[in-house]
């Protein structure tokens, strides 16, 4: 180890590392009178001029006083340029700080703070006897101010040998010389601010970084400010200091930090299923906090397609549940509930009717799709509203604060209840003979009774309240049931048990995920911040009878052009080709630049039920090139095959599952 | 749309067997140092939101339903039925969940229309902490000032980074109501913060 310094302490230091055992390949002291040791090589009058090792330090160069220059082989060199006294506290408290020649450094001023007394080191007094002295004599001072009698203490002898040093900022002449190793700013970058006119400190501070965050001035600010003050041709108290602040002492960050670690570092949410999807071996996704079910691997599955496309052919040929407790659900009251939904959702909501749901689309106040969901009629005054899982608090944030801020007048009141309602999607040919089985016999699920969109309050195994909506993410005929949460674990056992005559399986997001894409159903991927409702196919949702959040923004010229991306499906014309997501459209024939891009790929699976790869896209002027062969590329990962254009519902484009 | 139901006496007649918060079938009790931590699935919860130009019949029937007044910010009252205040012109109701399973029903019928009533009955988890010196366990929890919170306040704060309410029953007991997904997450740190206190 080798030591670089100006000071006496510096040599302190090389004897303490030496008496512990640390080889000590040379004291470099810029004082041509530096101390001379017995154990170890001092250079005196010498400088650090360069460093050699790429991944850890294995020599120096060092300038003798005579001109040459020496190597010295060492793995770490330590640097001391003398004391700073620590005036953090002082200088948050806006004491002003005082350049005290003497030890070449600022301190606090004599009429500080008031009710701030500062004592030893921290007023400049270096050595120990010094500090001992002024501690007793600020005391004293203190119990005077507070009418206390003061008690003569005698003080321990100690060390009081004056802090030799001579003012040393930097090494001239070298390419690189760091000033600031927490901020990594060099003499250069503080040459290039006042170069620039940044010669105030507090441009020069925010200009270089100098000095900021942990550092707070403690090692670099004085060497900073010293070679500003070389360069405009001032003094170092004339340049001035800013405002530095505590922590004056290190704080290890796993202090901060406490207890939040590891898992520990944010609440993990579990569906009410939880327990049980545990014991079907399911292998779980984390989406927000929550803990969700991605497939449910079955004995001799080796591969997640595999459990997948079990998973979605099942539930397309005869039934299957999911646990969509997730999605955000959002109690709406109130004499003017339909009236706000109507402003918050771009179609029209007043005249649903009682026992009904419709699918909603919410904008941003710019006009860009922000997130959709259904919201479901029980009466003429109360709704509930489901959010994607992802936007659930977000979603409701905006309602509250459209209920508070731009609609005072409204009466309406809402309250999350996604965490009271355990909801498990039924869906597939056989949902509603599997429904029949756990519904209470009074309730009539009959198409006609009961149609596609209808809800409705009823009762389960035996006059358990429990709310049924029959919506569809998957395509299938389907229903979503919700009961309350300290039932969901009885609730999936009830249903899995009741669904063994029709072989129901349990399915994870991951086959949701590949029955919404092979239904053409948007989802995060398409409303990604960047899209309007015109790109997702549902520009005539967009009610001009009313006005709603975003309705008018969303007329924006910019946003309606000709060839504004339309959602669209891709097929690839050789079935073994995959579709990946990310990868961009070319028109047949034209460059693959950025000038000629036609869309991109949102969403892609691999479908069971088409057996070939799909996609959703967005295909500039996509509605009315169905049937054109594309390019779809990835020049990142050379992939380059031509897909099929076309509708983005896949499956039952006519809806005639969804309503049998 | 009527919330429709089978009940006998005021509770539900069905064939399904609740959890806990915990997903046990059984609720969970801990025992630290001078401490005791149980999970209370016992109790059913409504939320009350007065309707506009419904705010002093909410105030009456919130009276009705818990005997005192209702309780103002920062506070709880009540007896069998208790009420803690939530928000402006908000409440939420709680009441032992085997007499009072229908709560929310019970308070629509008594707010006649003037306030918009929610069952929120399983979307939270309840712990309880009883013992002495429960302030050493809160106050590494959250910033409630220990020292002046005293029985009848009820306050929410932030636990773990859940949105919780916390209520002084009496000095040496103390409730806990949080998302009930994420119960298991607050259940550990109030654990974490008992065994860091004593």
């Amino acid at each position: 180890m080798a030591i670089f310094t100006n000071n006496d302490d510096g040599h302190k230091t090389a004897a303490d590392l030496h008496a512990a055992g640390v080889s000590i390949a040379a004291v470099v002291d810029i004082r041509q009178d530096a101390p001379l040791s017995q154990e170890y090589e001092v250079i005196a009058g010498g400088q650090v001029v360069n460093s050699n090792g790429r991944l850890g330090l294995t020599s120096i160069e060092v300038s003798l006083p005579d001109g040459n220059t020496r190597a010295l082989p060492c793995g770490a060199l330590g640097m001391s340029g003398g004391w700073n006294p620590n005036i953090h506290l002082t200088s948050h408290h806006r004491g002003r700080p005082v350049w005290n020649e003497k030890i070449a450094a600022f301190c606090p001023p004599d009429n500080g703070p008031a009710g701030l007394s500062v004592a030893g080191a921290a007023l400049g007094n270096f050595t120990t006897a010094e500090a001992l002295a002024s501690g007793a004599c600020q005391a004293n001072a203190i119990l005077k101010d507070l009418g206390i009698k003061q008690n003569k203490v005698a003080l321990p002898l100690a060390e009081d040998a004056p802090a030799n040093m001579t003012p040393f900022w930097y090494v001239k002449g070298c390419s690189r010389a760091w000033l600031d190793q927490q901020n990594d700013v060099t003499v250069k970058d503080v040459k290039l601010s006042h170069q620039e006119n940044f010669i105030s400190v507090e441009h020069l501070k925010r200009y270089t970084t100098l000095g900021m965050g942990t550092d707070q001035g403690k090692t670099s600010n004085m060497g900073g400010l010293a070679i500003m003050a070389e360069l405009t041709g001032k003094t170092i108290p004339e340049v001035g200091t800013t405002i530095f602040r505590p922590p004056y002492t290190p704080t290890a960050i796993g202090a901060f930090a406490g207890r939040d670690r590891g898992t520990d570092f944010r609440p993990t949410r579990k569906t009410p299923s939880h327990t049980w999807a545990e014991e079907q071996g399911a292998v779980f996704v984390e989406v927000g906090m929550w803990l969700r079910a991605q497939w449910f691997p079955q004995a001799g599955e080796t591969h997640w397609r595999q459990s997948v496309d079990r998973e979605v052919l099942a539930t397309r040929n005869s039934v299957g549940i999911c646990d969509v407790t997730t999605l955000g659900k959002i109690d709406v009251q109130g004499a003017d509930a339909a009236t706000f939904l109507n402003k918050i959702y771009c179609n029209g909501f007043a005249k649903l009717l009682v026992g009904k749901t419709r699918y909603g689309l919410m904008l941003r106040e710019d006009g860009i799709a922000m997130d959709d969901g259904t919201a479901a009629r029980l009466a003429e005054d109360h709704f509930v509203v489901t959010t994607t899982t992802a936007n659930a608090v977000s979603v409701f944030r905006h309602m509250e604060f459209a209920r508070q801020c731009l609609w005072p007048d409204l009466d309406v009141q809402l309250i999350s209840t996604t965490e009271a309602w355990a909801q498990y999607a039924v869906a597939g040919p056989n949902a509603r003979k599997l429904l029949k089985k756990v519904v209470d016999p009074e309730f009539d699920l009959s198409n006609d009774a009961f149609p596609f969109m209808a809800c409705a309050n009823i009762t389960v195994c035996g006059g358990l309240r429990a709310r049924l909506f029959r919506i569809s993410f998957s395509g299938e005929l389907a229903y979503e049931i919700a009961v309350p949460t300290r039932y969901g674990d009885a609730m999936i056992r009830r249903l899995m048990q009741a669904g063994k005559e029709f072989d129901a399986i349990p399915y994870g997001t991951e086959a949701l995920g590949v029955m919404r894409i092979e239904k053409g159903h948007a989802a995060g991927n398409e409303l990604n911040g960047t899209t309007s409702a015109l790109n997702l196919g549902m520009g005539r949702m967009v009610s001009k009878k009313k006005d709603s959040i975003g309705s008018t923004l969303s007329e924006r010229s910019g946003l309606n052009t000709d060839d504004a991306l339309m959602l669209v499906g891709l097929k690839p014309v050789n079935p073994k080709n995959p579709v990946p997501a990310g990868s961009h459209l070319m028109t047949k024939g034209d460059p693959v630049d950025a000038a000629h891009d036609q869309g991109y790929v949102t969403s892609a699976c691999y479908s069971p039920n088409l057996g070939c790869s799909i996609a959703l896209a967005y295909l500039k002027s996509g509605d009315s090139r169905k049937g054109e062969i594309m390019r779809l590329v990835s020049p990142l990962t050379g992939f380059d095959h031509e897909v099929e254009v076309v509708s983005a519902h896949f499956i039952d484009p006519e809806g005639e599952r969804l309503r049998a | 749309m009527p919330t429709l139901l089978t009940l006998r006496g005021n509770v539900c007649v069905h064939n399904l067997s609740a959890t806990t918060a915990l997903g046990g079938t059984e609720p969970r009790t801990e025992q630290h140092g001078p401490i005791t931590l149980s999970e209370e699935p016992g109790y059913a919860l409504a939320s009350v939101a007065a309707r506009k130009g419904g705010e002093r019949a909410t105030v009456l029937a919130i009276r009705r339903i818990i005997g005192p007044a209702a309780p103002k910010p920062n506070h709880a009252a009540g007896n069998t039925v208790t009420a803690f205040w939530t928000g402006p012109e908000q409440w939420m109701l709680e009441a032992p969940y085997d007499s009072h399973e229908t709560l929310f029903a019970m308070a629509r019928a008594e707010v006649k229309g003037k306030a918009s009533i929610t069952e929120q009955t399983s979307g939270w988890c309840r712990f309880d902490l009883r013992g002495v010196g429960l302030g050493a366990v809160l106050e590494r929890l959250c910033p409630i000032n220990m020292t002046k919170f005293q029985p009848g306040d009820a306050t929410r704060t932030s636990i773990d980074h859940l949105g919780c309410f916390v209520i002084c029953r009496a000095l040496d007991h103390i409730s806990i109501l949080g998302p009930r997904s994420s119960a298991a997450s607050l259940h550990h740190g109030l654990l974490t913060s008992m065994r860091s206190a004593y």
